[in-house]
């Protein structure tokens, strides 16, 4: 035997034909017994049907002439955006402007400095340079030697016979000192001998 | 006779997402209609519920290749505009409680106003009294409640096409929608008092 509570919660699956047969018959026995439960069974079943009866809306004769340029409009930004994305000044990182800036700063600010002649002039040369050139007039001319071994680049020379190219490597021995060829202390004399009558 | 009118809408999803913009519009022309009633039911408004129906289009349109023929298209469709029609009545509540904290106190109890539908013919305003005052019952119902009893009762649809729409249990879908009846006529009774 069915109860009010337990015939209010069949009442869907009744309708809906989603039901035992036993609680079908129990639900028949219920309606047929309890004149509340058969109201509020009817009521529901009335509701429903005047829910089904309810008047069908349309859409308006412009919705698809609306919906044809939303969708157009869609289609355009879609491609406006596309475009954007190749090259946008608001996807540059905002960190990026301060740092251009900042270097742009310190450019200006060393030209500044060196159109101002802070330190030396562009026409007198530094005081490194200057004291090196001093040097030789204290000093008397020195022989000169290599002090290291000199790599120099490779020397290619052909002989005769094989008409073959021969690269020696002129690396100066470490242990060995070679006097400079004749060749090479005329030059070097002839240079100061130049120097001398220059001053 | 059409090709287009013989093929199922999952069909005419997989012609639209390959590229035939005529499945599409043969989507619009089946759907527009059950789509803009099943709107309307929610929020009460026709204009807002055709442009809820619009929206949804638009959805279909842009994200064509997200659906997967794992559910049926009309679940799929329905879950949009629900959705979206859950905004929008979100959207009113926040606005109305912003305006109602600035109103007084009486207006408060101010019925919502309901469009005529203009399709029921004036030698019927027994029923069409009857017709608002279901409606007016409807949206007294909880939003949950709402949604199924739209879907069944009005929309027509099987539980477990309501059961994927609200992505809830079989057995939830029908306690739930019994529990809507249940409560909808409570609703109509203090209307009717």
């Amino acid at each position: 035997m069915m109860n009010c509570y337990q015939f209010r919660n069949f009442i869907s699956n009744f309708i809906d034909e989603d039901i035992s047969f036993k609680n079908r018959q129990d639900f028949k026995q219920h309606l047929a017994d309890c004149p509340n439960c058969q109201k509020m069974y009817d009521s529901v079943l009335a509701t429903r049907q005047n829910m089904h009866n309810f008047p069908q809306l349309s859409v308006s004769e412009n919705f698809k002439h609306n919906l044809r340029n939303r969708i157009l409009a869609d289609r355009i930004a879609v491609i406006q955006r596309s475009q954007q994305k190749s090259f946008s000044l608001n996807r540059v990182p905002s960190f990026a402007y301060g740092f251009a800036a900042a270097i742009i700063a310190v450019a200006a600010g060393f030209f500044i400095i060196q159109s101002q002649g802070g330190g030396n002039s562009p026409t007198t040369p530094p005081q490194v340079v200057q004291q090196q050139m001093a040097q030789p007039r204290a000093s008397q001319p020195q022989k000169i030697a290599p002090a290291t071994p000199v790599r120099t680049q490779p020397q290619t020379r052909y002989t005769a016979a094989q008409n073959q190219p021969v690269v020696t490597d002129t690396i100066a021995d470490e242990n060995t000192y070679r006097e400079p060829s004749n060749e090479y202390k005329q030059n070097y004399e002839d240079k100061i001998k130049t120097v001398k009558d220059q001053r | 006779m059409n090709e287009k009118f013989q093929l199922t809408d999952e069909e005419l999803i997989s012609r639209f997402q390959s590229g035939d913009e005529g499945a599409f519009e043969e989507i619009v022309n089946r759907y527009a209609d059950r789509l803009l009633n099943f709107a309307y039911r929610f929020v009460l408004d026709r204009e807002e519920a055709e442009d809820i129906v619009q929206d949804t289009f638009l959805k279909v349109y842009q994200n064509r290749h997200a659906y997967k023929e794992i559910a049926k298209f009309s679940t799929w469709i329905y879950t949009i505009t629900g959705n979206l029609a859950k905004t929008i009545l979100r959207k009113r509540r926040n606005r109305k409680m912003f305006f109602f904290s600035r109103t007084a106190p009486e207006d408060h109890d101010k019925e919502m106003e309901f469009p005529s539908t203009d399709r029921q013919p004036a030698s019927k305003l027994e029923g069409k009294i009857e017709e608002q005052m279901i409606q007016r019952a409807i949206v007294k119902l909880p939003e949950h409640f709402r949604t199924v009893i739209i879907l069944r009762d009005i929309q027509d649809l099987s539980y477990e096409e309501i059961s994927n729409i609200i992505d809830a249990p079989l057995g939830t879908v029908k306690s739930r929608i019994n529990r809507a009846r249940l409560k909808l006529q409570e609703e109509l009774e203090h209307l009717r008092e």
